[in-house]
């Protein structure tokens, strides 16, 4: 169990409350989780923790700053669907966007439906629900429905087999809230609170006011890779989003993973994470235009939250109430449920793609002995 | 085209609050139809309902459709961190929070405000008369209206859309059609 890229902190405390004991020499890895939306799984990407278990290197790098990086979401948006769909064409793949109703998700659907060209839409397979619909009617009813492929993977659930895993590509709106801002940035503007948005985060004395439920652990981890940002962290607006940017971006790529490479081999299952599943907002330009753009977004801020991506959305549907009215909703990663690291039995994957399941004997001591519950 | 303005009036205690802009779009005695809007307009707008008698500075009457944008909710203790339907508590009626007449910062223009204002009083009306002569096998008419009010984003839009589907019905449904026709003002044309 070393060089691990998946390891959901939060689900190991349920499995064994005493990580969280004061009693316990590591619990302050395990008591993180008190703040809201935290990553189940741990990483930073620009410097290595001091974990117990031995961290593999991030799956999303941190993209080198670049002086002419593209600062116009839409051009880099689309400049990615462009590449994609030049894939799709060369490899005859069928890609299957998933679509939740959301802004990140609509975002990318936008791009698709505005770049491919009829033999791409020809293929194109949107996944959706009911809660899409609930999310973006007008939408669905609009641009969806009789317009291109779709399918609700509530009635008829995609399953990434042995048979399939080379031939499909599976898109999702994943990263889009790491690259725009973070939920604390949400809630403080809900609160009428912009003005400590644009303080300096140096002066900050009490952290809580800010991420509620942190602790000196948290804080002193976050100065650490603050020191290794590739851009200056100056305001409590980029202090938040440098968090969620930081350190969750490796959760939210991985913890759908399992669902999809639950049945393949170590060998398809990273053929598959290298080549059949793209996600536009872990790209490098898309990463680029976060470091860059962060400026931008902070000043956004005074018309709405998000307004970025809702624009774009909005010159292509023309949907103001949607555009006005429309804020951050739970994501769907709770609709993959069913094939969760844990609850599967699956605790781990390693930079190889191997899984260790707690219904071995050998990994469960393995891991009692690398979390120091056992010698 | 567009048709005659439509003004419907409603007051009540069951408020139906923007989650997050806090003012309140509607009010009204009938609290089941509270849920229904806000579950059916959830991709237009989200809102959370609300009991405006557990709030101390709310009487009856106080409140109405002429003044109600005018009026926002704080309950900014409550707020939480994510809106979701799915979210714990958010099909729950609320109680609490401080009633305060200041005209917020409206994200739309005024105009539009109160095209979707009037969506929202049209489906209410529209219910209360289809309720009246509903038989268990014209749910799906109530479908058709519900798609109709969650596809369509302008009220003259809405409008037209009904007006054809109550046409299409009173060869078998007329006093359905005519439940439709009701708050269009359309029965003759």
């Amino acid at each position: 169990m070393n060089n691990l890229i998946y390891l959901p902190l939060a689900w190991l405390r349920r499995y064994d409350p005493y990580l969280q004991s004061q009693e316990y020499q590591h619990n302050h890895w395990f008591n993180m989780h008190s703040v809201t939306l935290w990553p189940e799984h741990l990483s930073s990407r620009v410097h290595k923790l001091n974990t117990p278990w031995d961290l593999a290197p991030s799956v999303c790098p941190m993209p080198k700053l670049l002086h002419n990086s593209e600062l116009r979401f839409d051009v880099v948006m689309d400049s990615i669907t462009h590449r994609f769909c030049d894939y799709i064409q060369r490899t005859g793949k069928t890609p299957y966007m998933s679509w939740s109703g959301g802004i990140d998700s609509t975002s990318i659907l936008v791009s698709l439906l505005k770049v491919g060209n009829s033999d791409f839409l020809k293929k194109l397979v949107v996944l959706y629900n009911d809660r899409s619909i609930k999310e973006n009617s007008f939408f669905y009813h609009r641009f969806l429905d009789g317009k291109v492929s779709t399918l609700n993977f509530d009635q008829s659930p995609l399953h990434v087999t042995a048979d399939n895993y080379d031939q499909i590509v599976i898109l999702d709106g994943e990263v889009g809230n790491q690259v725009m801002g973070s939920p604390h940035i949400n809630s403080l503007v809900r609160q009428g609170r912009r003005d400590i948005l644009d303080s300096d985060w140096t002066t900050i004395q009490d952290y809580s006011e800010i991420i509620y439920g942190s602790t000196d652990f948290h804080i002193q981890m976050i100065k650490e890779s603050v020191e290794s940002a590739p851009v200056e962290i100056l305001t409590v607006f980029d202090f938040l989003w440098w968090l969620n940017f930081n350190f969750k971006v490796d959760d939210v790529l991985l913890r759908k993973m399992l669902t999809h490479v639950y049945d393949l081999t170590p060998d398809q299952s990273r053929e598959f994470w290298e080549s059949g599943i793209f996600r536009h907002y872990a790209q490098p330009e898309m990463q680029q235009w976060s470091l860059v753009s962060k400026n931008q977004r902070h000043q956004s801020i005074e018309i709405m939250l998000k307004y970025i991506p809702k624009k774009y959305i909005y010159d292509f549907d023309h949907n103001d109430i949607w555009y006005a009215h429309k804020t951050e909703q739970a994501s769907m990663a709770s609709t993959y449920e069913k094939c969760t690291f844990g609850d599967s039995g699956i605790i781990a994957l390693d930079s190889d793609w191997n899984k260790y399941s707690l219904t071995d004997q050998e990994t469960r001591r393995k891991l009692g002995r690398i979390l120091q519950r056992i010698s | 085209m567009n048709h005659k303005t439509i003004n419907f009036f409603t007051t009540g205690r069951y408020a139906l609050v923007d989650a997050y802009y806090r003012y309140i779009w509607i009010n009204t005695y009938d609290e089941a139809i509270c849920h229904r809007i806000q579950q059916l307009f959830w991709s237009k707008i989200q809102t959370l309902v609300y009991d405006l008698n557990t709030i101390e500075q709310y009487h009856d009457g106080l409140i109405d459709t002429s003044v109600c944008l005018n009026w926002q909710l704080l309950d900014v203790d409550r707020l939480p961190m994510r809106i979701g339907l799915n979210i714990a508590g958010f099909d729950q009626t609320h109680q609490g929070g401080k009633l305060v007449n200041i005209k917020p910062e409206y994200p739309l223009p005024v105009e539009r405000q109160h095209d979707l204002q009037q969506q929202m009083l049209l489906y209410k009306t529209i219910m209360d008369w289809t309720h009246r002569t509903l038989t268990p096998g014209d749910l799906m008419i109530v479908s058709r209206i519900d798609q109709i009010f969650q596809t369509e984003i302008n009220l003259n839009d809405i409008n037209q859309e009904l007006f054809t589907l109550a046409n299409q019905y009173l060869h078998n449904a007329g006093w359905l059609s005519g439940a439709i026709l009701t708050p269009l003002d359309r029965h003759y044309e």
